[in-house]
């Protein structure tokens, strides 16, 4: 249902404060997170192993987090380092809590769930613009309760601007004329879509108050496997180049929930008119207006599955348009399946099966 | 599909041997749809004989598209029918421009190869990207000076101080290894031409560690072998089904879906169009010529799978796992 070796956005770097805990849960793992007093991201499950409640209703201490059951507290690391209830502070050798690689980039906390041996902060995607002096940026979340995937496909088809968003994003011009070109790579997809020589779609035409002229607007949408994305998007007067115009680095990434859940995070960074926080957010409220339109519809269609998390067991029509988000979910199921048949071999005793199984 | 635009044969003139020059304009008097760098149109030259053809004049331009077609003496009657039949003042239905090779304009630099009648689409690449006052260099290689279309503009118009010219009978070929070797590191390419002159470019690119997305290859104007014999969009073959022991023949305008299904035989499909993979079928013999989107290159080259909608024979007989 996921693939679990890649890495996934936890949180905005602002959501995770000093001050507490912080709870999501994550590819089906409640996680919880809090910082060290160096200010660094600590990610482990958000469940205390002896009663199972969750350490986010705890008390952050130093490097360490307390139960708020029994007082079980543990260190960074997973270790149980007290147990203030028991004789003699004993503590049992499978006191422990998994614990998760986490690397704070980009003002966004991004975590492994999956093999740790694998985890390889390379691997991030380069969202350089969320944290460059010469970029202005900010960061969104939004709860979509759909399969993450009915999300991608949305995100990798951008045909449906014109229906959804017709008020903000769409005309009659984008409905009717776009290029595209896709390229697939062994983890990634790009699908890029260009529409020539119309006028601006309204929010475009806001943003880019100097010109009213025909414009070229185009939409580089880049995915990477698990799920995240991020939208080369900007309009220039037709037929000019792109610098010559206006643009934003829309971030779309996607961690799953639960099979039906979804944290969307969004957001909007742009170099034109960077030192201008009304620029800033002018994108936020338009994308969250747009993305509530998305939440809106593919709710509705999570809807109309019946239960069913995977839409391509429920025999769906596919247009020309769905060739990127079927490519993009070919690559998910070719790495889920490759997880599958090589497993990673997990000796944190938190992990482990259970000592008695069902026989089979 | 999207609907056929009427044009008339503005102007036809021979522009290197064997090379015609057509300008279409619309047969009303109105404006061409705008078009991109790397676009081409589907030229329907008579029944059932398509063609496509890349775009090789300014992009922007609305009155007119200009194409460069190489007469194939041994093709299959498309570049006869135009350079033998088609005249100025003619007619034709044209599809509107499509683009399966799109020029990415942000690219610190751009290496542009052709090889023979290649150069159409990355003439018009090159007329775009110096329009831009991008970075980029254009080699152009022809078997022979004569034989070498467009030379007037390549060698005045500005592009002159971009563009490389070899000929196979005068002066130095092209040394590709040495061209990508001194390109910067994020460059892109894209090559069109005979297929082993696009498959020496790309093993170069390959072996000088240049990722698949900075290498883009258009592959129909493939001018040594594209309208030769079998093995094309519009040649009949044999479709056997091993399991129920049926055989028919697939007319070159039907797919093997579209006969099967008058036949009763309804294997699933859904988009009919080689995207969602819902139809990919066992070959147990016979080699296929991919159609579809679908997929990967490494499937593809197997040929041990084909999806039954779009995708169609290089061997007069396909025997397939139904």
């Amino acid at each position: 249902m996921f693939v679990r070796n890649a890495w996934y956005i936890a949180a905005w770097t602002k959501e995770v404060t000093r001050v507490g805990a912080f709870t999501r849960t994550l590819l089906g793992q409640p996680v919880v997170m809090f910082r060290r007093r160096d200010g660094t991201p600590v990610a482990m499950h958000d469940r205390c192993p002896h009663r199972f409640a969750p350490l986010s209703c705890g008390k952050v201490n130093g490097d360490t987090i307390q139960c708020a059951y029994h007082g079980m507290t543990f260190s960074d690391t997973g270790r149980c380092v007290s147990n203030p209830t028991q004789p003699d502070d004993k503590i049992p050798r499978a006191a422990r809590v998994e614990t998760y690689p986490v690397v704070e980039r980009h003002n966004m906390i991004w975590i492994w769930l999956g093999d740790p041996d694998r985890a390889d902060p390379e691997d991030i995607p380069d969202y350089y613009q969320y944290d460059h002096p010469d970029w202005a940026s900010d960061g969104g979340h939004l709860l979509v309760n759909a399969n993450y995937q009915l999300l991608t496909d949305n995100l990798l088809d951008l045909t449906h601007i014109a229906f959804v968003h017709a008020d903000i994003l769409g005309n009659p011009h984008v409905a009717k004329q776009s290029e595209t070109q896709t390229d697939v790579g062994d983890r990634s997809v790009v699908e890029r879509r260009i529409i020539r020589d119309g006028p601006a779609v309204p929010a475009w035409r806001l943003a880019f108050d100097d010109y009213d002229g025909n414009v070229d607007l185009w939409m580089d949408m880049h995915w990477e496997a698990g799920a995240n994305m991020i939208l080369d998007v900007g309009v220039t007067p037709t037929g000019k180049a792109r610098d010559d115009g206006i643009a934003i680095f829309g971030l779309d990434c996607l961690t799953p929930e639960t099979a039906t859940s979804t944290h969307y995070f969004f957001g909007a960074a742009h170099k034109y008119r960077s030192q201008e926080p009304a620029v800033t957010s002018f994108w936020m409220k338009a994308l969250e207006y747009a993305f509530n339109q998305d939440k809106a519809i593919v709710e509705a269609v999570q809807s109309r599955m019946q239960g069913e998390w995977d839409i391509l067991k429920m025999n769906p029509v596919v247009n020309k348009a769905d060739h990127a988000a079927i490519q993009a979910r070919r690559i998910v199921q070719r790495l889920i399946d490759e997880e599958e048949q090589h497993p990673p071999h997990n000796d944190c005793p938190a992990a482990t099966a259970p000592a008695i199984q069902a026989e089979t | 599909m999207s609907e056929l635009i009427d044009v008339v044969v503005a102007a036809k003139e021979l522009i290197a041997d064997d090379i015609a020059r057509l300008e279409l304009r619309r047969a009303d008097g109105g404006a061409l749809p705008a078009f991109s760098p790397g676009a081409h149109i589907d030229v329907h030259i008579g029944e059932r004989l398509i063609r496509q053809y890349s775009l090789c004049n300014e992009p922007g331009e609305e009155s007119r598209y200009v194409l460069g077609v190489l007469h194939e003496k041994r093709g299959r009657g498309g570049s006869s029918a135009i350079h033998e039949k088609v005249k100025t003042g003619d007619t034709l239905k044209i599809s509107p421009p499509k683009n399966n090779f799109m020029l990415r304009e942000e690219a610190a630099h751009t290496l542009l190869f052709a090889g023979g009648i290649g150069i159409t689409p990355l003439l018009c690449m090159a007329r775009r990207l110096f329009a831009l006052g991008a970075a980029f260099d254009l080699h152009y290689c022809c078997r022979t000076e004569s034989r070498a279309a467009f030379l007037d503009e390549l060698r005045s118009t500005g592009l002159e101080g971009h563009s490389h010219l070899y000929f196979d009978d005068a002066g130095p070929g092209l040394d590709i290894a040495g061209v990508l070797d001194t390109a910067p590191a994020d460059a892109h390419l894209y090559v069109c031409g005979p297929t082993g002159f696009m498959q020496a470019v790309t093993q170069s690119a390959a072996e000088a560690q240049w990722s698949t997305d900075r290498i883009h290859q258009e592959f129909f104007v493939a001018p040594a072998d594209s309208e030769a014999g079998a093995g094309s969009d519009s040649s009949a073959f044999v479709v056997e089904l091993a399991r129920s022991q049926k055989e028919f023949s697939i007319p070159a305008d039907k797919s093997i879906v579209d006969v099967l299904y008058d036949a009763g035989i309804e294997p699933p499909v859904s988009c009919e169009q080689g995207v969602c993979g819902t139809c990919v079928t066992k070959i147990i013999d016979g080699t296929p010529l991919h159609k579809d989107v679908y997929l990967t290159d490494d499937e593809k080259s197997s040929n041990t799978v084909m999806t039954i909608c779009c995708s169609r024979a290089l061997t007069p007989r396909l025997v397939l796992d139904l």
